[in-house]
């Protein structure tokens, strides 16, 4: 004859083995796909050595602030917007869209752009202000 | 006298146990094999390469295994050609070629 306690003592352990067992294959998986799923962003990295590229070219010949001389270092065919400002001259280049998205800051996070703003003083030009922002989408291969 | 019953839950609850056990070494044996082995991802190599573009004006050289083509303005980086690889568009304007497993990037 069976004991009715000790069948539901066994069932209760079985339910808490496979409860331990979704849990213990779950925490797993979460982190592996958590670890290879996310893609390496290096919009921060791409922002801040276009920007100081920029500044150096500007600093050999100031002359060089225009969209036809930034063109020839930056291929703005791609997911970006830039805007270069040096006292009363202003050139924007690229997405608009992009640079909408970073002033409003809109709430879908996921196909965010990447903001960057930065002030830089130009040698040899009574320490004028190079104002750069950029704005680099390309969220789908990086967010 | 040994009770048969109890041996054979002692038995089970080992068994599930060690089952456990193996599952979870597995798992961290692999994971830890493949983040030692220090290949690098087809996806960090092209990013990689788009930020060297950024670079000042100049010639760069590397010596590099993957399949790496330029396309439209950015690298496609394969490990094998069956393999559909990773492209990713750069911002710097550059040239590139590939002669054997020597990457040359002219960058402007």
């Amino acid at each position: 004859m069976k004991n009715k306690k000790a069948q539901l003592g066994e069932i209760t352990i079985w339910i808490y083995r496979f409860i331990m067992i979704i849990v213990v294959v779950g925490s797993i998986i979460a982190v592996i796909i958590n670890n290879y799923s996310t893609p390496y962003d290096v919009r921060p990295l791409e922002a801040s050595l276009l920007s100081s590229k920029i500044v150096k070219y500007i600093q050999e010949d100031p002359a060089r602030l225009n969209s036809d001389d930034i063109k020839k270092i930056v291929n703005i065919d791609e997911d970006i917007f830039i805007n270069i400002t040096l006292e009363n001259t202003n050139v924007a280049l690229g997405k608009d869209l992009l640079n909408v998205m970073c002033a409003t800051k809109s709430q879908t996070k996921k196909n965010m752009p990447y903001c960057f703003n930065d002030s830089y003083p130009l040698k040899g030009l009574n320490e004028k202000n190079l104002t750069i922002a950029i704005a680099i989408g390309k969220s789908q291969k990086n967010a | 006298m040994k009770q048969k019953r109890g041996d054979q839950i002692f038995l089970l609850h080992s068994v599930f146990s060690l089952i456990i056990l193996v599952v979870i070494l597995l798992v961290l044996v692999s994971f830890i094999s493949e983040r030692g082995s220090e290949k690098i991802k087809p996806e960090v190599f092209a990013k990689d390469l788009c930020l060297l573009t950024l670079e000042d004006k100049g010639t760069i050289t590397i010596k590099t295994d993957f399949l790496v083509t330029k396309e439209q303005n950015g690298f496609l980086v394969k490990r094998k050609d069956s393999d559909p690889g990773f492209f990713y568009p750069c911002i710097g304007q550059f040239d590139a070629q590939k002669n054997g497993n020597i990457l040359t990037l002219e960058i402007k």
